[in-house]
């Protein structure tokens, strides 16, 4: 039984070194730090998957694939996230260096929602839906190279 | 009911029970981000969660106490406190993420708003729970969450290429672009594990095995129940990785919210494999949202002593059946406040694999108690295997949190 204590103390010991050191260090890693690349990096990604998506919903909703609701809740889902990178890049405190990039992908996320609304739209003109699939075709290439830059 | 019957309805419900929206978001973003080759995990996952699963209907038919009972007489009240506050939060966060992925679902099925629906939901399971019988609460959703095999058809009509998926069983750690892309791989490989292996599933069967009054006699049933349900319930998830790996990774799409998952049917079967995948969802999610509720009653009522028991009426066990309310509630509220599900789930998982050893260990050591258990001791190679994933869900709980913080939840 005492062995039994001793085990379960440990490990509980553990469990809470662990919860405050990693709690400790994110908060710190929010609080302290300027915005790096891993920042910019983790909202391309979001950028470059909602763009993404985008374009596969419109493709399964030219095949009939999709049911009407479904695929306006997916598309405000991944509004509702471009929104939220936009705001995060905005508030973020990026590296001098990186400046550029930031705002460079504020822009691309504003536009990506923007082309997500048109394709929202019931009934839009056939015009402006193939310019919101455009505008999203060339943002997920144009993410795909920031995200290489970051990586040389 | 015959045996046969009885065994049958318990694989399905297995099955069907097998995933909820944490192993979903995980099973199918492990795909399509890194293809086949988390497959290991979920067959490590699974072998695991068999083991633990079994372990724990064994001593509760032997013993008649459920898994709360053992962890307060091994570790004493306080430190027994401690695992249940844990685990209640745990089951708390993880009911909420159920709460808020079923909204979703149904905002997907009607457009209705999203806080309507969590509301709704919230009254439709408060209903469920209150009249319906354990025994049919189990069955409902998990015969139902069998609709999740669409995912696995989607998988079969994506023409995947077999031997990748073969190959993606063996333990392997797959060339990576970055540094960066290894911590991913192996925050992903963590948190699938976790899912797979999440520690109500275990508290939870312990305490149905007492609900439905198990006997000696039923170990052996109980095991071809946990070993065929949970291998065809892993089915579910390899589906759904595939899923993942076979038509989002080669789109570029990471998925964000549940709905990417049912691209996969959307694609191979058009809009009635669609409606079917949001179907499967919807139950598989009610089940766990409604075990986890469950969960957290039986957890706090083994612990603290209080009468307890679906099968008897509410007056019969008050604080038990308010315990079960108060879960429901405080879980709704989370959605309410607007916090994202999805993040929820993440952070559940990750809590979930920090309690998995506290969980597990009274378990193995009570299993493995020949003074308790008599002849439905561990056996050998159940204890090597036991103290094996013990020693693995270690190791995982210890890297869970740095890997979060360091991947911001898997993102980088």
């Amino acid at each position: 039984m005492r062995r039994a204590e001793h085990h379960s103390r440990a490990l509980q010991t553990v469990v809470a070194a662990v919860v405050v050191a990693a709690l400790a260090f994110a908060i710190a890693l929010a609080t302290f730090l300027p915005a790096n690349q891993d920042t910019l990096r983790v909202n391309l990604n979001s950028i470059g998957t909602s763009a993404a998506e985008g374009l596969t919903l419109a493709r399964g909703d030219d095949e009939s694939r999709l049911t009407r609701n479904f695929y306006d809740v997916e598309l405000e889902l991944l509004r509702d996230d471009l929104d939220h990178v936009v705001a995060n890049l905005g508030h973020a405190r990026p590296l001098p260096e990186l400046r550029g990039r930031f705002a460079e992908a504020t822009a691309l996320a504003g536009s990506a929602s923007r082309a997500l609304r048109a394709l929202a739209v019931p009934g839009a003109p056939a015009e402006s839906v193939v310019a919101g699939q455009a505008t999203l075709v060339s943002i997920t290439s144009r993410v795909d190279s920031l995200k290489q830059e970051l990586e040389r | 009911m015959s045996a046969f019957l009885q065994i049958f309805l318990g694989i399905l419900t297995a099955m069907g029970g097998f995933v909820e929206v944490g192993e979903l978001v995980f099973s199918v973003g492990a795909g399509a981000k890194f293809g086949y080759s988390l497959l290991w995990v979920v067959a490590l996952g699974t072998l695991g969660i068999i083991l633990f699963g079994e372990m724990a209907g064994r001593v509760a038919a032997v013993t008649k106490q459920p898994i709360f009972d053992w962890v307060r007489e091994r570790a004493g009240f306080r430190m027994g406190l401690g695992t249940l506050l844990a685990a209640n939060l745990v089951s708390l966060l993880t009911c909420a993420a159920e709460i808020g992925g079923i909204s979703i679902v149904l905002r997907m099925m009607s457009g209705w708003p999203y806080r309507l629906l969590a509301i709704l939901t919230f009254l439709a399971l408060l209903a469920i729970v209150w009249f319906f019988a354990f025994k049919w609460i189990e069955r409902f959703f998990g015969l139902l969450g069998l609709l999740m095999t669409v995912f696995v058809i989607a998988a079969i009509r994506l023409h995947p290429d077999w031997h990748a998926v073969g190959a993606g069983f063996v333990p392997q750690v797959p060339t990576l672009e970055s540094p960066k892309d290894y911590l991913v791989y192996a925050y992903f490989a963590v948190s699938l594990l976790s899912s797979i292996m999440l520690p109500y599933e275990t508290y939870f069967y312990a305490s149905g095995a007492i609900e439905d009054g198990w006997q000696p006699h039923e170990v052996p049933m109980n095991r071809i129940v946990v070993t065929m349900g949970f291998v065809l319930g892993s089915a579910l998830a390899v589906g759904l990785v595939i899923v993942g790996g076979q038509l989002l990774k080669p789109l570029g799409i990471d998925p964000q919210w549940p709905g990417a998952a049912a691209l996969g049917p959307a694609f191979t079967m058009g809009r009635a494999g669609l409606i079917v995948a949001l179907l499967g969802m919807l139950f598989a999610f009610g089940g766990a949202a409604v075990e986890n509720a469950l969960t957290g009653a039986y957890n706090t009522a083994q612990f603290l002593g209080w009468p307890w028991g679906k099968w008897r009426k509410p007056a019969g066990a008050p604080r038990f059946a308010l315990a079960w309310i108060v879960m429901l509630t405080l879980a709704v509220l989370i959605i309410l406040a607007g916090v994202n599900p999805i993040q929820v789930v993440e952070y559940s998982i990750v809590f979930s694999v920090l309690i998995l050893p506290l969980t597990y260990l009274p378990l193995l050591m009570a299993a493995g108690d020949r003074r308790i258990m008599g002849a439905y001791v561990n056996n050998g190679p159940t204890k090597i295997a036991g103290w094996f994933f013990l020693a693995l869900v270690t190791l995982a709980g210890l890297f869970a949190l740095p890997l979060l913080v360091v991947t911001r939840g898997g993102k980088l």
